[in-house]
Parts: C-alpha cells; sequence; structure tokens
C-alpha cells in the first residue's frame, strides 16, 4: 500500500527525486571525487617541487650535480617521451575497450582491455629501469627528492591502475560482468586510467622538458 | 517589538558591560612598552580589546536575556511564532562587522608600513640560534655575545640564522617576533625606545631545551651602548679571538 | 487502512541464502593472525628491498618501523574482515551486491565486527572516539600537572613534549574529526530519508581504518614518543623517531579513513536525498556535512603528503627539508597548513550544522536566515582554502603573502558572525526549552564568540606578531576546539542520545555536566589569553615565576573539566542500560530522523518518504516536512506525529490493574498512540464495570496518556467490531485473568478477535491479586474504613459505592476488635474468626461493585486501626463509620491518632444511604 502511495504521488511529477538529474552513477561520482582527491595528492608534491625549485634554487634547475665539472643532473627526455606516448596511446585503447562494449563486441572490450594492462605495465618496466640508470638517487639534493617522488606516487598510481584494469578484465572473463547498458566499474576504471594519464603528461612536460 | 526588550536589555548590557570591563581593565594585557612598534601595536591591540570587549557584551546580553524572557513556560508545548529572517537586519549585521573588519586591516596593513620601514643609519646585528642557545654577533665591531644589546632611540636589523631547527626571536616588550629558519635569512626591525633589560625568548618549539633557550634584550643609553660596543670590541681583540665567521 | 494480516517483517532485500553468522572470535582471531603476517610481510619486504640495493646499513630500523606499522595495520582490517566482499568481487566471483550478512546489529558482539548498518558504524565511532577523547584528555591533565607549578614536577622536557604533541594529534585525528563523522554516520542517511550510506561497505572500511591510526598514537609515547608538536615541523621532526614514524603512520591512516567517509557522505548527500528534498529543504547538518566532505576531500592529501615528505627526509634520507641541500623548509609549512586550515573548518562546520538542528528545535522556530546560513558555510569552507599563511606571518615567509592572507583571514570573520547572530534570532521570541542539547548549544555560543574574537586579535598581522606562539595561541584554540567543537559534539550526543539508544539520558546529570565543564573550562582557559600577551610562551615544561598564580588557577580549574567528563560517561553508559524508554521524537523535532522509531528499524523507513516542505517549519500550523508512510506491518497508511493512532485495550476485571496499566503506560511511551478502553460487560454488573474503568481512565490522564473508554453490554468479540465500526485502531491489547482462571481464554477470545478485526492483538496477562488491588496513584484515593458493627450493612457498602462514583477509590477495611481480654482465649478467636468472615465478605462485596478492596481485622480499638490505616497503607482519608452520631469520641479516638490525615464520620442507615457528618 505504501508503494502504491509512492507511485501516485511520484507519477504528480513534482517530487522528482533531487540530484538525479544529470543520471550520474554513484560509482562514477564516488570515481570523480576520488580522483579529485588524488589529484590534490600530486598537488601537495608539485606545490613543493615548484617551492624548491623557484623559491630555493631560483630556477637554477636543474641543479648541478658535480661542482668540479658543472655537470648537471638530467632526467632522460628522449626515452621518457617514448614511453610517455605509450602511456598516452594506451588511454585510447582503454577508450576503445569501453567503445567495443557498447557495440557488445566483448571479444573487442577483452582485448583493448590486454593491451591497455600491456602499455602500463610496459611503461612501468621502462620507468623501473630508468630509475636503475638515472645517475641520480632520492637522496641527491632536493632535486632528488622531488623527481623521485613526484615519479614514484605517479608510478604507484599507475600500479593501482593496473590492478583496477586486471579486475575488471578478470570480472569480464569468469563473471561475465558488464553490459552495453551498464558498465559503471569499467567507466570508473577507465576514467582512473585517463586521470593517471593526464598527470603524467603534466609531470613530464613540468619536470622533464621545461 | 522593541519596547519592552529595551529597558532590560539596556539594563543588561551596562551589568555585563561593567563586568566585562572590570575584566579587561582590572587584568594587565601587555607588558612594559619598550619599542615604537609596541608603541603602535598597542594602539591597535587596545581597539580590539575593546572593540572585542562591546561585541561580547552585546552577544552576551542578547543571550542571557532571550533565554530568560522567551523561555517556554512548563507545559506550554506550542511553537514560536515563524519567522523565517529579515533582510535588513541581516544586511546590517553583515555590513557592520565588514566595516570594522576594514578599519582594522587598514589599520594593521598601515602600522605595519611604519613598523617596517627601514632606517638608512639602523644598526645591523647577526642573530645565530642553535640548539638551544643565541649567540649575537656585531660584525663591524668584531665580536660576539650571548645577550642581545640594543641602543635606545636607534633602528636596529636584526639578520637571524639557524644552524639546526626552527627557533624564534621574541622579546615580548617589543611586541615582536620572527622565526629563525635553517637555509633563510629572516629579518627583524625594531626601533627601541626604553632602556631596561627585558627577556629574549624562544617561541618556536624546538626541542627539549626549548623552555630554557633565553637570553636578553638589553636597552641601553646610546652612549652607553656605544661605550659597551667599544669595550667588548677591545676584550674580543684582546682575546686574541678572529672575528667570528659567517653562520651559513 | 490495512485489512490484511500485519507482518512484522522488516523488508529484506537479500536474495540468496544468507550463510549463518560467524562467531565474535573468528573475526579477531584472523584479524590478529593479519596483523602478525602483516608485520612480518613489512620487515620482509623492507629487507629484500634493502638487500636487492645495496642499502646500507641494512637494519636501519626505522624504516622497519614505518613497514611494520603500515603492514600491520592494513593487515589488521584485512583481517577484520572489511575487504572480503571486494576481495570475492575482484576475483570474479559471483557476488550479490545487496548481501546484508553484516548488516545490523542485534547484540553487543555486532558492534565488535565489521558492520555495514550507518547506524551501527556510528555507535561504533562515536565509543571509539570518547574513548580517545579520555586519552587525549588524560595527557591534557599531565600537562597541566607539570604546569602547575614552575619548574618541573615530574616529567623531563621531552616528555612533556611528548604529552602535549599526543594531546593534540589524539584529539583532532582521534576524537574531533572522527566523532563528527560518527554523529553524522548515524543520523544523516535517516535525515535524508535513505535506507543507509551510498557505499555501506567502504563506511565500515572507513571506521577500522581509525583503529590502527589511535593505536599508533596510543603506543607511541612508550616508544620514544613524537615531540615536535601535532604541527610536526621540519627540522625538529625530521629528528624525530619511532614516535615520529607513529604519528606519519597514524596520520595516513586517519586521513583515510577521514577522505573515505566524506567521499561517502559526498555521494549520499549528492543522490540519496528523499524525493522532494531539494538543497533548500536539506536540514543544515546536511548542508554542513556536505561541505566539510568537501574539505575533507580536497584538503586532506594535503597533510598526507607533508608527512610522507617528513618521513622520506628522516627514513630515506631525501632533502626536502635539508636546507644545505636546496630544501626548502617553509615549504613544509605551506604544504601543511594548506590541510590544516582548512581542517579547523572540518572540525567546526559539522558542529554549526548540529547548533542549527539543536536551537531550532529547542526554540520551536524556524532558523533565522536559512539560506545566509548555509551560504555562510560555504562560504567558510570556499574562503578557509585562502586564509592557511595566517599561520606563518612570522615565519619567514614570502612578506608580500602576509597581507593579503590577512584581508581573507578576517574575511571569514563575517560570515562566521551571520550564522552567531542567525542563532540569537533564532532564539528570540522563541520558546524556550532548556534541555541539556539547548544548554551546551547556548553554552557554545558564548564560548565560541570568545575565540572567534580572539582569531581576530590572531588573524591582524600587527597583533598576531605579538601574540602567535604564545599561549594567547592556546586559548584562542581550546576556546574554538573545546568550547567550539567539543560542545557541539557534546549537544549533539545528548540531542540525539534518544534515538541513538532508545533510552532518555539523565537532565540532571546532563546539567551538572554542563556546568562543572563550563565554568572549569572558562577558568582553564580565559586566563591563558593574559599570560600569553604578557610574555609565556607556548609548548614549554617551565615558565617565569611572575605566571605561577595564574598557571595554578589554570591547573586547578581543569580538573572541573575532569569531574564533569566522568559524569558524562556515567549518565551516557548507565542511561543506556537503565534509561527511561525513549519515544519516538521526544524533542518534538521535524527533521526526518524524528520521525521512525528510536532506534530506527533495520532500514529506517519502511517506505520512502517524502519531502514536501523545509524541516523548521514551527509554527505554522498544518506545514508538514514529510510525509512518511507507515510500513504494512503498522497497518500501511500515512505516520505523522500530531495525529495520534488508536490502541484499542479490551478489559473487564483486569481493567484497573497496574499489570495492564503499566503496559499501556509504555506503549504510551512510543509517543504515536492514543488509546481506547472497552469494558465488555455482558451481562454483569455495569455499574461496577464502571467504576473500574474510571479507576483506569483517571490513573492514565494523571500519566497525560491520551485515553477515553466504555462500558460495553457485549462479549469482547462483539464489542471489539463495534468500536472498530466508529474508530479504526490500528493494534488490540485484551487483558485477562490467567490462563486457568479466565473465560476468555477458554472462549479463544484472542485468535477470534485477530481474526476478526485483521489487527495485532497483543494479550496481557494480569494475575487475580493484581487485579483485585489497587493501583499506586495520585488519581486513585486510598481511603481506610474503620467499622465494625456496620461491616455487613448494606448501608455501607451503599455509602461506599457512592463514594466510588464520584471519585476513584481503593479502600481498606479495618475492623477493629476492641476485646475486653484480648489474647488467645477461645472467645476471642470465636471474635476474630467471626470478624474476619464479614469483613472478607465486604470485600468482595466491594470488588464485585468494581471498587479495589482490601482489609483485615485489627486486634485493638478504633484508634490503633487509625495508626495502621495510615502507616502500613499509606492512606489519604480514614472514615469511621458507625450507626449512631454519638459515637463521636470513637471519631475523636480516630482523629487524635492520624494526626493530620482526614477523618470522616459516615453515619450508616439502614434505611437510607449514610451520609457523611462532616469534618
Amino acid at each position: 500500500m505504501a508503494a502504491e502511495h509512492t507511485a501516485t504521488i511520484a507519477s504528480h511529477g513534482d517530487v522528482a527525486t533531487p540530484g538525479r538529474g544529470s543520471g550520474i552513477s554513484r560509482g562514477m561520482l564516488a570515481m570523480i571525487i576520488f580522483i579529485g582527491s588524488e589529484a590534490m595528492l600530486f598537488a601537495s608534491f608539485f606545490a613543493a617541487y615548484f617551492m624548491v625549485r623557484y623559491n630555493i634554487a631560483d630556477n637554477d634547475w636543474p641543479p648541478v650535480k658535480d661542482i668540479a665539472t658543472g655537470e648537471r643532473f638530467e632526467p632522460p627526455v628522449v626515452l621518457t617521451g617514448v614511453n610517455t606516448l605509450f602511456l598516452v596511446f594506451s588511454s585510447f585503447t582503454v577508450w576503445f575497450a569501453e567503445h567495443r562494449l557498447k557495440h557488445g563486441d566483448r571479444k573487442g572490450l577483452e582485448r583493448g582491455l590486454l593491451v591497455t594492462m600491456f602499455l602500463g605495465l610496459t611503461f612501468l618496466v621502462v620507468q623501473i629501469n630508468e630509475y636503475v640508470h638515472l645517475g641520480f638517487t632520492p637522496q641527491d639534493k632536493a632535486f632528488g627528492a622531488a623527481f623521485y617522488t613526484l615519479t614514484g606516487f605517479h608510478g604507484l598510481h599507475v600500479f593501482v591502475g593496473l590492478c583496477l584494469l586486471l579486475i575488471c578484465y578478470l570480472r569480464v572473463k569468469r563473471a561475465h560482468d558488464f553490459t552495453p547498458q551498464w558498465s559503471t566499474p569499467l567507466n570508473a576504471a577507465s576514467l582512473y586510467w585517463h586521470f593517471v594519464d593526464v598527470v603524467w603528461v603534466f609531470l613530464y612536460v613540468v619536470v622533464y622538458l621545461i | 517589538m522593541k519596547n519592552r526588550h529595551l529597558a532590560p536589555l539596556v539594563v543588561l548590557h551596562l551589568v555585563i558591560g561593567a563586568i566585562t570591563a572590570a575584566v579587561i581593565f582590572g587584568v594587565d594585557w601587555w607588558p612594559d612598552q619598550a619599542s615604537e612598534q609596541a608603541v603602535r601595536a598597542d594602539h591597535l591591540m587596545w581597539f580590539l580589546v575593546i572593540a572585542s570587549g562591546v561585541i561580547f557584551t552585546g552577544v552576551t546580553a542578547f543571550l542571557v536575556y532571550a533565554t530568560w524572557r522567551f523561555r517556554a513556560p512548563p507545559g506550554d508545548e506550542s511553537d514560536g511564532p515563524p519567522s523565517h529572517g529579515n533582510t535588513r537586519l541581516e544586511i546590517v549585521w553583515t555590513v557592520i562587522p565588514v566595516l570594522l573588519l576594514a578599519v582594522i586591516g587598514i589599520w594593521s596593513s598601515v602600522t605595519t608600513g611604519r613598523n617596517e620601514a627601514v632606517a638608512s643609519d639602523r644598526e645591523i646585528i647577526e642573530v645565530h640560534a642553535w640548539q638551544f642557545a643565541w649567540e649575537f654577533t656585531y660584525r663591524d665591531a668584531g665580536f660576539t655575545t650571548g645577550d642581545l644589546v640594543l641602543p635606545q632611540g636607534r633602528q636596529v636589523e636584526l639578520i637571524m640564522r639557524s644552524s639546526d631547527v626552527i627557533h624564534d626571536l621574541w622579546v615580548p616588550e617589543f611586541r615582536l617576533k620572527e622565526d629563525v629558519v635553517p637555509g633563510v635569512t629572516t629579518n627583524l626591525l625594531i626601533d627601541p625606545t626604553r632602556v631596561g633589560t627585558y627577556p629574549l625568548i624562544c617561541a618556536e618549539l624546538c626541542g627539549a631545551g626549548h623552555g630554557i633557550m633565553r637570553s636578553q634584550a638589553i636597552v641601553k643609553t646610546q652612549a652607553d651602548y656605544e661605550a659597551w660596543k667599544r669595550q667588548s670590541a677591545a676584550t674580543a681583540r684582546a682575546a686574541g679571538a678572529p672575528a667570528p665567521a659567517p653562520t651559513n | 487502512m490495512a485489512t490484511h494480516a500485519p507482518t512484522h517483517a522488516h523488508t529484506e532485500h537479500g536474495h540468496g541464502h544468507h550463510a549463518p553468522p560467524k562467531p565474535l572470535w573468528y573475526w579477531w582471531k584472523r584479524a590478529i593472525v593479519w596483523t602478525i603476517s602483516g608485520a612480518i610481510a613489512g620487515i620482509a619486504l623492507v629487507y629484500f628491498f634493502r638487500l636487492v640495493f645495496g642499502m646500507d646499513p641494512l637494519w636501519q630500523p626505522q624504516a622497519y618501523y614505518a613497514a611494520i606499522t603500515m603492514f600491520a595495520g592494513m593487515g589488521f582490517v584485512i583481517g577484520i574482515g572489511c575487504f572480503d566482499w571486494w576481495w570475492a568481487y575482484l576475483r570474479g566471483k559471483r557476488v550479490d551486491f545487496e548481501d546484508h550478512s553484516l548488516h545490523g546489529a542485534k547484540s553487543w558482539r555486532d558492534y565488535l565486527r565489521p558492520n555495514t548498518d550507518h547506524k551501527v558504524i556510528g555507535i561504533q565511532y562515536m565509543v571509539a572516539t570518547f574513548s580517545f577523547f579520555v586519552v587525549g584528555g588524560l595527557l591534557a591533565e599531565l600537562v597541566r600537572l607539570e604546569l602547575a607549578q614552575p619548574g618541573m614536577q615530574f616529567a623531563d622536557a621531552e616528555t612533556y613534549n611528548g604529552y602535549f604533541s599526543a594531546h593534540a594529534t589524539i584529539m583532532i585525528f582521534g576524537f574531533v574529526i572522527p566523532s563528527f563523522a560518527g554523529l553524522a554516520n548515524y543520523v544523516l542517511p535517516v535525515m535524508i530519508g535513505a535506507k543507509d550510506m551510498a557505499f555501506p561497505r567502504l563506511n565500515a572500511l572507513s571506521f577500522w581504518l581509525l583503529l590502527p591510526a589511535g593505536v599508533m598514537l596510543a603506543v607511541a609515547p612508550f616508544v620514544g614518543s613524537f615531540s615536535s608538536g601535532w604541527t610536526a615541523y621540519p627540522p625538529l621532526s625530521v629528528q624525530g623517531t619511532t614516535g615520529q614514524t607513529l604519528f606519519e603512520c597514524a596520520v595516513q591512516f586517519a586521513g583515510a579513513s577521514s577522505i573515505a567517509t566524506a567521499l561517502n557522505f559526498l555521494v549520499t548527500i549528492m543522490t540519496m536525498r528523499a524525493p522532494g528534498m531539494t538543497v533548500w529543504r536539506m536540514p543544515l547538518l546536511v548542508w554542513a556535512n556536505a561541505t566539510t566532505s568537501g574539505l575533507v576531500v580536497f584538503g586532506t592529501p594535503f597533510i598526507a603528503g607533508s608527512q610522507f615528505m617528513t618521513f622520506f627526509d628522516r627514513v630515506v634520507g631525501t632533502n626536502f627539508f635539508n636546507a644545505a641541500n636546496g630544501g626548502d623548509v617553509i615549504m613544509y609549512q605551506h604544504v601543511f597548513w594548506f590541510y590544516s586550515h582548512p581542517a579547523v573548518y572540518i572540525m567546526m562546520l559539522p558542529g554549526f550544522g548540529i547548533i542549527s538542528e539543536v536551537v531550532s528545535t529547542f526554540a520551536r522556530k524556524p532558523i533565522f536566515g536559512y539560506r545566509a546560513v548555509a551560504f555562510s558555510t560555504v562560504a567558510i569552507a570556499l574562503l578557509g582554502f585562502g586564509v592557511w599563511a595566517h599561520h606563518m606571518f612570522v615565519s619567514g615567509m614570502a612578506s608580500w603573502l602576509r597581507i593579503p592572507m590577512m584581508i581573507t583571514t578576517i574575511v571569514i570573520a563575517v560570515p562566521t558572525g551571520v550564522k552567531i547572530f542567525s542563532w540569537l534570532g533564532t532564539i528570540w521570541n522563541g520558546k524556550i526549552h532548556l534541555k541539556t542539547p539547548m544548554i551546551w548549544a547556548l553554552g557554545f555560543i558564548f564560548t565560541f564568540v570568545i575565540g572567534g574574537l580572539s582569531g581576530v586579535f590572531l588573524g591582524t598581522l600587527t597583533s598576531d606578531i605579538a601574540l602567535t606562539d604564545t599561549y594567547f595561541v592556546v586559548a584562542h584554540i581550546h576556546y574554538v576546539f573545546f568550547g567550539g567543537s567539543v560542545f557541539t559534539i557534546f549537544a549533539g550526543t545528548y540531542y540525539w542520545f534518544p534515538k541513538m539508544t532508545g533510552k532518555m539520558y539523565s537532565e540532571t546529570l546532563g546539567k551538572w555536566h554542563f556546568w562543572l565543564t563550563f565554568v572549569g573550562f572558562n577558568g582553564t582557559f580565559f586566563p591563558q589569553h593574559w599570560l600569553g600577551a604578557l610574555g609565556m610562551p607556548r609548548r614549554v615544561a617551565d615558565y617565569d615565576e611572575r605566571f605561577a598564580d595564574m598557571n595554578l588557577i589554570v591547573s586547578i580549574s581543569s580538573l572541573g573539566m575532569v569531574i564533569g567528563t566522568a559524569i558524562f560517561f556515567y549518565n551516557m553508559i548507565y542511561s543506556w542500560k537503565k534509561g527511561a524508554p525513549a519515544p519516538w521524537n521526544p524533542w518534538r523535532g521535524r527533521s526526518l530522523e524524528w520521525l521512525v522509531s528510536s532506534p530506527p528499524s533495520l532500514f529506517n523507513f519502511d517506505a520512502e518518504p517524502q519531502v514536501v516542505g523545509g524541516p523548521y517549519q514551527y509554527g505554522i500550523p498544518g506545514a508538514r516536512h514529510a510525509v512518511v508512510y507507515a510500513g504494512d506491518h503498522l497497518g500501511g497508511g500515512e505516520l505523522t506525529e500530531t495525529e495520534k493512532r488508536t490502541i484499542l485495550v479490551v478489559a473487564n476485571r483486569t481493567i484497573a490493574s497496574s499489570g495492564l496499566l503499566d503496559q499501556v503506560r509504555a506503549k504510551a511511551a512510543e509517543g504515536f498512540w492514543r488509546f481506547t478502553l472497552v469494558v465488555p460487560a455482558k451481562g454483569e454488573d455495569h455499574r461496577a464495570a464502571e467504576r473500574r474503568l474510571q479507576i483506569a481512565l483517571a490513573v492514565l490522564a494523571e500519566a497525560g496518556i491520551d485515553a477515553s473508554g466504555t462500558v460495553e453490554d457485549l462479549s469482547p468479540l462483539e464489542a471489539v467490531k463495534r468500536v472498530q465500526e466508529e474508530e479504526p485502531a490500528h493494534e488490540i491489547f485484551l487483558a485477562t485473568l490467567p490462563l486457568a482462571e479466565s473465560a476468555w481464554m477458554r472462549q479463544d477470545m484472542v485468535d477470534r478477535i485477530r481474526k476478526a478485526s485483521g489487527l495485532a492483538v497483543t494479550r496481557v496477562t494480569v494475575l487475580g491479586d493484581d487485579a483485585r488491588t489497587a493501583v499506586r496513584s495520585g488519581a486513585v484515593r486510598r481511603v481506610a474504613v474503620i467499622a465494625n458493627d456496620t461491616i455487613g450493612d448494606a448501608g455501607l457498602v451503599a455509602a461506599l459505592r457512592s463514594r466510588a462514583d464520584e471519585q476513584p477509590l481503593g479502600v481498606v477495611i479495618l475492623c477493629p476488635l476492641s476485646l475486653d481480654s484480648p489474647g488467645c482465649s477461645d472467645d476471642a478467636d470465636r471474635a476474630r474468626d467471626e470478624a474476619t468472615v464479614r469483613t472478607r465478605a465486604l470485600i468482595e462485596q466491594l470488588q464485585d461493585s468494581g471498587i479495589q478492596a482490601a482489609g483485615e481485622v485489627v486486634d485493638g480499638d478504633p484508634g490503633a486501626a487509625a495508626k495502621i490505616a495510615r502507616t502500613d497503607y499509606g492512606v489519604d482519608t480514614v472514615l469511621v463509620a458507625s450507626y449512631r452520631r454519638s459515637t463521636g469520641w470513637v471519631v475523636g479516638q480516630v482523629r487524635a491518632a492520624v494526626g493530620d490525615t482526614a477523618v470522616e464520620h459516615v453515619v450508616v442507615d439502614t434505611e437510607a444511604p449514610a451520609a457523611p457528618s462532616g469534618a
């Protein structure tokens, strides 16, 4: 009887549930807010980077590594640039996966997810390899601290993104999850992946290029 | 509406105002004024104290009166009148604080400008802070001492450095303090006006010895100050101490 | 109105089987195993990492302590079960999105394991945070004990520094921030008409993340505390050791907990409000929590970042804050305060929301300037991100930043003032009820204004230079944190205590708590304004002799708060166990949480509420905030606080018994019911039934319960049908004598009535003695009748009947024997037996007439009987019944014996009904 009441009043149209106008799902809303929070975490490290670079070092940057030779610290711009392209491309492949799902192509979805994860893993492996060959450590001046913290936290976020994509992949394969109408966890994971990508592009430009 | 409330409210304002005044004027707020900065700061701070007293009196009077006057009689379960607000009143009590705060902000900005106006003939003294002691270097005279000695009537600029953690140099009678930060040179401008000895206190938590990291700020007349400087310099030269090296 | 058989089930959503609930030790055994495994895994991870990268020394302790702390903490959270559902999900297993196996609490055990019910989580938070409050408070008392006199009392300086550092950290991260989360967790979903939070499992995780944080902070003092303040400025904090590591890890756990909760609140408030609840119809608590959640989500990562950096500097050897290697010491302060200033609004805005609720409800008036208060809440939050550097005016930062930051800081005073004035405007011309929550709210206004005014001193650059880093700051922060936040937490706890526990707390103890705390608080913190201005720095274990007296006053005053807090805990615990049952709406509030039971049912609402107006529409007749529908088991239809629903009480012989009347009183306390009493007296003495009914109605009227009744010449079944036609009821109480004595039970009345009416029938068994014994109530006049010869005379019975018709009576018959030779002679025994028989007969007659009577034979004269009447039976009136007027000396004797109890002389005339002879 209560249900009848609800239906009757709802049909009068003046009590539409507020806040659902945009139709955004709760899961996506949660991911958007979460990404906002993570963005602020990166903001705190970028703030540290900017202050160390402009406030203390007066943009004498990168700092001098060896006083005798005047050699400066040098982040590997070219190799990381190629790595950046891998990561950017992986954003397209994950978008492709979502797109194929909308058309009911589950094989396309699986392939897209696999390629994205492969590209992400490649990015991480290359980054770790670079860490080994960088020629400077986190203890090398404030530059090392800021550099490793920014790139390190980013790498952790890539790892988390890979885990989210893997979870989606497992749900697709084992639980036959997601339909063209509903794929919120996948959309959320994909949004997170895009976020990780955007942070990287910003980081690359600010730390490596400029 | 207000007629029957006016008289009791006025009485309450007077009573609470009297108590407030007794409290804020009955206890010493500030130590002696030993600098120009202190004089200017005290003007502003007394204004703040009195303004605070007035606002506190008003809020408390209304609070006390309303709680007593509008108490529901026992057994009265009815509601109050459904008034949702009064736009004019809301504007008034938004605008008045804005004006008051604008006055305070401008006053403080002007005071800051005056307090930090650099005199070209200022005396420069270097300060070195570490866990847990102070050291003052009079570079032109070439000696170092554990007390900060200052000339009355002449501006002093302190150039401050720390070799370990953050400290803070504070003399309450000057109404001045500034952090002493490793890696950064900080400054403090003082215009001493009164001869005397005042505590010089570390005001930033710096470890176990923070509470005992103290020294003295001694203001002497200009003649005494010059004499003291000459004598200390002579003592330092006689002791053969090399001129103290910069600490940064 | 429903006519189908009611069901008492909650609407269960779960499809699929529910496994039998696991015992408590299962979860804790897992938790312990995982915690230890986590610690070992942490050690192993750091060991291999350092080995592989050739780091030296291999056993650098802080790296291991950090790893142990973080991994053990995560292990605990995993082991206690927070991730179980997600683990099944991510492995691709079949999962039930509506799995409610961890939902709701039936016993205390359900509170000690993960639970997805926001009401359980709310209580878990409140118990945990108040425990942290005690720890933080004890640390504060250690500080005050040390500072009671100049010189070092019992602690060395380093230990002392640990005391205040831990005090602040535990109070901020372990008490204030999470207790607002806890109160809102319980109340907010109900207030917006939702069944739970948007993400109940995440909600559970938030709580369990807080516990390791609290443990870390509590353990820290024992492993070499953290002593650089809760602000942990480097380079000092980089000099710290294990305690500092624990602090950094605790902040991460507490921060994650806080962010997860805030995220939950934001999604819940944005998407789960009941139909019709536009943002302008939200209670101000919802506005406050939404804004606060935004602050938490965007601000907290900055403190996480700052603690990561100090950790790296200390444990990994980075140079963020090492000036010698290009580090920027002041940068820490920028990053730290960018969160920590909004943090103070995180600690205040929910409190403002609580005060709005309390003030409106207890002044019975709408919030003055609702929109202004809502806008000012948002304004404070947004502006709050632009003022952080007012903590750094003397830090040596870029001097050009100081004046803009001063301007933004003093601007924030404006919306804050708007709120205070709005609350005063709400109280003005209201109908104020000074219950404990309201007293705390009014006290809050007093103390918070002082705190706000001292804030202006600190926001103004010139005065800040003089006053920062002194006790003036300590005064300010405690006026706004304790006189502000904590006062509002107390107000909210008392306000929603009946809703959360279903019990009422003690008002008297609540008031003692307030006054002791209020006086103690002001005595503790007001003098600190002067201490700071006169020259006492903060964070010192010792001070100048000239501050000794003031410090002693401060320390002694702090004991007031200690005692007050102890009273609070006693009140909460005792009332929770033994308090009076709480009605649905003890404060006659209007927001949705007051329109459900105390405590609410498992999913809060049996059907979705419809919001049709604002939440503060006091004083507007007929105004409604929401329409709530009763569940099917309550008969469907609408449930309102002003239209009570009827419970039909069917009883005859038992109508005036304490057993039945107590049950009615208990039901009435729920607040939603009125009662119709029906006495089915088919074929019986109606006048007797009428008298019994009047007793019951008088007792109920005296208790303030809305009740009416009739005597019907019908059987119970017929009576029920007749009354139902005129006035539908929603439940029936059927009171009968025990099975063996009850004719109705032999006729199977309970089931027959149930079938015929379609309503729930509650059977109340009343013992015969109970039915015959007068209820102790101010409404029932207790009368002693001293009579001998007149016992057995119809005139006496008639006299008593006519008195009973005027007023409900409870009668005691006392027959004084006045034997010449009392004792055990045969004559005496015979006299006694005969009197007993007559007395018993009279009592039976009276009972049959509907008068509850008892009595005895007394060995003694009328005076002695009168004394017994007064002392043993506590009667209001003594009637002396005799045949002739000239027994005045008997009356005189009785009067002498009873002192000031009223005595009347009833002359029994066998022919005519007796008239009282007057006093």
